[in-house]
């Protein structure tokens, strides 16, 4: 046992949480976080600028979410002018929050300013990213994350310049804060997983892979070609999807140290990634894992700063060191008459950008009323269409209520595990037929024909409205002959699809006695 | 006094966060405020088997139909290829996309507006190749279409129908005749004979 261990079972509960939130530490996670999150953020809430007027505004279509909760009254929609000046004040308070100027007061800005625009919109923007965005935000707001790689501290290094300098490399002069909002960060992360699993554990379709099977076909999202190509093997599905629900029950338990985080962190980057991939997330995935920067230690960032010195000096490239400021660069200095006090220019330089804003949405006119030729006109609809789209709702065909249909040997899960359309005398041939909900109480067929298309076998099933799956079991004895023959699915009397399978002869022959 | 805040601050807020967590696990009060939303981490609760997206349509005075989703200045897509109003699955804010057309565009006066639901089922969504390889049959898509809304021309609600997986979910539960003799037993039916009674 070591002395560290030794001193640390020594601790009582109360100290143990004490050096858990409130261990000093350069805020490097927190400001990694800082610098990543809010660029992230700006992806989606640029392309919503021009548009801002239409989906946050009165002047527009906004979609609120308190109107969704029955809070009716809760927040005001404001008007399409003050929507567009607030969502230019939130741009440049995610940029100036990344760059760290007036770091505190941007991050609070861009968490109000963030949540409330979200908020205006349920529709098309507030997502459960954005949640964790905001919350994330609220919690850099708390911290000190300005204190390092900020314009804030170099402007107070500029201010309070230390004597002598510091020595190149050795960063000692770093400032220390008490580590509680990257704790509260760690534990955020952590709950929204274990709260992600209570949602899964309470969907039971999540586990025979139907609701991921749909959700990797919908097209609501970016492009998400390996999801589409994967959805036809929801064995693979439902296996993944059990990886995943023990992941993120575990992840606030494990992740905290040694391999437990390093496989939590792990896991948590894989699964991110197989979002994209999978289901065409793009936002998501980058606030989760730019988050995840709230795992990286003080000792970490040191254990990389030092292997990063030793490849430098083993390549033998080396950064200069640090020149003083040449006299010339003195004569660029900003004569005093000039000089604004550092918070007046702050808020003169958000005051014009919203200005300037405001002033580009006006031209930009996005609902054209001010074009020469006056406002748009409607656009018509061929009547035939539009008779049939409001004519009383049609019946689902019947080929509409199944989905798959397969065929294999092996059921893992009750899943189908493997496809094939070859058996050897003496095989069991499992059939399974997906279906799409809703349906109705059905009578399934799933009859075996020969090469000519005569019936060789009839098998038939009630398939209630509440199953998703139904399977068919052929005993391919040596009754049959080797050849090929065919599957043929039915309901109501229609065929809805058929696959040919080859009956090859088994190959072992009976010994005499 | 800065530490007591700060205790203050690690548990609150932790507090908060364990209340939307229990609060979910046992399904209570999920959707009592706004701010449970912040709170309740939802994220995989309903994909169906079937894609859905909505279409908005204007019948003018002198009968003519006219598109008013998206409007004619173009559609934000907010996520990949679709339109912002595809996404309002529970068809709450979309009369308001409809009026803000109305509103920013000229037009004729127009009489009714209608909010209509496109369905087909997603295994249509496969791309060909993958289809080739998984189906013999061809594809062939059939789009249903289900009017979740009628609206007069200034926005006033005359028709709010449920969502088209309902509507066909209704439909597979009501194709029961002893349920439907069940329900009309526990019916109080008041019998009414209007002809006797005119000709008294």
């Amino acid at each position: 046992m070591t002395m560290a261990q030794a001193n640390a079972d020594s601790l009582n509960l109360r100290q143990r949480l004490s050096r858990f939130f409130y261990a000093e530490e350069v805020p490097f996670g927190l400001a990694i976080i800082r610098i990543l999150m809010p660029l992230v953020l700006l992806v989606p809430m640029l392309p919503r600028w021009p548009v801002a007027r239409e989906l946050f505004s009165s002047d527009g279509a906004a979609a609120p979410l308190w109107v969704n909760y029955g809070n009716l009254s809760l927040l005001p929609v404001l008007p399409g002018t003050v929507i567009v000046a607030l969502h230019t004040a939130l741009i440049f308070c995610l940029i100036a929050s990344s760059i760290g100027w007036r770091t505190r007061i941007s991050l609070a800005g861009a968490t109000i300013l963030f949540t409330y625009i979200n908020m205006c919109d349920s529709v098309s923007t507030i997502t459960k990213y954005s949640v964790i965005a905001s919350h994330v935000l609220l919690l850099l707001t708390l911290s000190n994350c300005g204190g390092i790689w900020s314009v804030d501290a170099w402007l107070k290094r500029r201010r309070n310049p230390r004597k002598g300098g510091t020595p190149p490399g050795l960063r000692v002069d770093l400032p220390k804060f008490h580590s509680w909002p990257r704790r509260l960060m760690q534990l955020f992360i952590g709950i929204v997983y274990f709260g992600s699993a209570v949602t899964k554990m309470h969907t039971p379709e999540y586990f025979n892979g139907e609701q991921l099977q749909t959700w990797l076909l919908s097209n609501v999202n970016y492009q998400n070609p390996v999801g589409e190509f994967l959805a036809v093997y929801p064995a693979m599905l439902v296996l993944s999807g059990y990886i995943g629900i023990v992941w993120e029950v575990l992840f606030v338990f494990l992740g905290w140290k040694g391999w437990g985080r390093i496989s939590m962190i792990g896991l948590g980057i894989v699964f991110h990634l197989m979002t994209t991939l999978m289901l065409g997330l793009y936002i998501f995935p980058a606030v989760c894992l730019a988050a995840y920067f709230a795992f990286l230690e003080e000792r970490d960032v040191r254990k990389l700063s030092l292997l990063f010195r030793r490849w430098r000096k083993k390549i033998g490239w080396s950064r200069r060191s640090r020149q003083p400021v040449p006299a010339s660069a003195a004569g660029l200095r900003v004569p005093p008459a000039l000089k604004f006090p550092e918070p007046a220019l702050y808020g003169f330089v958000i005051l014009a950008t919203v200005v300037a804003g405001m002033e580009l949405e006006h031209q930009l006119d996005p609902y054209g009323i001010r074009r020469p030729e006056g406002p748009y006109t409607l656009k018509e609809i061929d009547p035939a269409l539009v008779q049939r789209m409001i004519a009383p709702t049609q019946p689902l065909r019947v080929q509409d209520m199944f989905d798959t249909f397969h065929i294999g040997t092996k059921l893992v899960g009750g899943l189908l595990f493997d496809h094939t359309q070859e058996f050897r005398q003496g095989e069991i041939a499992v059939v399974q037929v997906g279906m799409n909900t809703p349906h109705h109480d059905m009578w399934v067929e799933c009859n075996l024909h020969d090469a000519n298309n005569n019936i060789i076998d009839l098998v038939g099933q009630v398939v209630s409205r509440e199953m998703y799956r139904a399977n068919f079991y052929y005993n391919l004895t040596s009754a049959l002959e080797a050849g090929e023959y065919d599957l043929v699915l039915k309901s109501a009397g229609q065929e809805i699809t058929r696959r040919r399978i080859t009956l090859t002869p088994d190959t072992v022959r009976p010994v005499a006695n | 006094m800065k530490r007591w805040l700060t205790h203050l601050t690690i548990v609150a807020y932790l507090g908060v966060l364990s209340w939307g967590v229990a609060a979910h696990a046992v399904s209570y009060k999920v959707g009592a405020h706004t701010s449970m939303y912040f709170i309740v981490w939802d994220m995989f609760c309903g994909w169906a088997s079937h894609a859905s997206r909505l279409q908005i349509i204007g019948q003018g005075e002198s009968g003519k139909y006219y598109e008013l989703g998206p409007g004619p200045w173009g559609q934000f897509k907010p996520f990949g290829d679709i339109g912002r109003r595809h996404y309002d699955a529970f068809g709450v804010h979309i009369p308001r996309m409809a009026i803000n057309c109305l509103k920013h565009t000229k037009h004729e006066p127009m009489v009714r507006v209608y909010v209509v639901e496109e369905c087909w089922p997603k295994k249509y969504n496969l791309p060909d190749r993958v289809w080739r390889q998984r189906h013999n049959e061809p594809k062939e898509v059939q789009h249903y279409y289900h009017v979740r809304h009628i609206m007069t021309g200034d926005g006033q609600l005359l028709q709010v129908n449920a969502h088209w997986a309902a509507y066909q979910n209704a439909l597979c539960v009501s194709d029961n005749p002893r349920l439907q003799a069940d329900r009309r037993r526990g019916q109080p039916v008041m019998t009414a004979t209007p002809r006797q009674h005119s000709a008294n």
